[in-house]
């Protein structure tokens, strides 16, 4: 279940954003197309009854050692509280998310900006702190 | 609404004597405000900070950093099991210092803070500790016994 005013609304932010944008009113899902450091990225906004969740997936540990696994939470958790904008996680597949949760009451255009920058910066954050960590092993 | 530093301070100190919050320091200066809460019976303290420049920080100390340095490698488990319950979960967000300490943390962008959702993240703080106690402690525990380790 999801808000199909909140779907609205984040349509028409990323609209006079001018984002390059597909939406799927089904499932109540919209994927923004992102080009950083000319690499493509996928910026998923989902809903559901009380949030927001804005999420790019940034790469799979599930080849990994557990060493260089231990290495990589280390540095997803140390990011975590370096940065306040930025959350970490990952699923039972070990696929690693950078996720913003807006809560319904509080989504406005400055605050969606301001979480859906901060994926992108923890776009950037994985690539610049993350990646040389699973390069080394 | 004033977005001064000292009206987000009152603002934030009003809010939580609305919840009826025991305070137990402040330090208006550097906008610190701990308070003690308690999660089954179990005193802990929910610090929120104001990280400049548009950040209501919420957080609490889940557990000592020398207790997981004493799981050495297999540590590991214990950060594989926030980062999922970090995703399974919208509103927690496990963090650790360069100290190993790990943390609870909300982050409120100043554009967002109203009452009802400042009392929505500040309750994400006992629920996520109460989880941690229930769901990934006793893990630690069975870690630290499978190793011969001694765990408070």
């Amino acid at each position: 279940m999801y808000g199909v005013l909140a779907v609205e609304k984040v349509s028409r932010y990323l609209a006079l954003w001018g984002k390059k944008f597909d939406l799927d009113k089904e499932r109540g899902v919209i994927v923004v197309h992102e080009k950083i450091n000319d690499e493509e990225v996928d910026v998923q906004i989902r809903f559901s009854k009380n949030w927001v969740v804005t999420l790019v997936k940034l790469g799979s540990l599930k080849e990994l050692q557990d060493d260089v696994k231990l290495k990589v939470y280390e540095k997803l958790l140390l990011l975590n509280r370096m940065y306040a904008e930025v959350c970490f996680s990952i699923d039972e597949e070990y696929n690693v998310y950078c996720e913003e949760d807006t809560l319904l009451e509080a989504l406005t255009l400055d605050v969606f900006l301001e979480e859906y920058n901060a994926v992108l910066i923890a776009f950037e954050l994985w690539e610049k702190e993350v990646m040389p960590i699973i390069k080394a092993k | 609404m004033s977005l001064s530093t000292e009206g987000l301070y009152q603002r934030i100190k009003f809010y939580l004597s609305l919840l009826k919050k025991n305070i137990i320091y402040e330090d208006k200066e550097k906008f610190i405000i701990a308070v003690e809460e308690k999660v089954d019976g179990k005193p802990i303290v929910v610090t929120v900070v104001f990280l400049q420049p548009v950040w209501i920080h919420i957080r609490a100390k889940l557990i000592d950093g020398s207790e997981m340095e004493k799981l050495g490698g297999s540590r590991y488990i214990i950060y594989r099991e926030l980062l999922k319950v970090s995703f399974r979960s919208a509103e927690f967000k496990f963090a650790m210092d360069d100290q190993f300490n790990i943390y609870i943390t909300e982050d409120i962008h100043v554009a967002a803070l109203t009452f009802d959702v400042f009392e929505e993240e500040y309750n994400a703080i006992p629920a996520a500790y109460k989880s941690f106690y229930e769901q990934i402690y006793p893990e630690m525990k069975t870690l630290a016994e499978t190793q011969k380790i001694d765990f408070t």
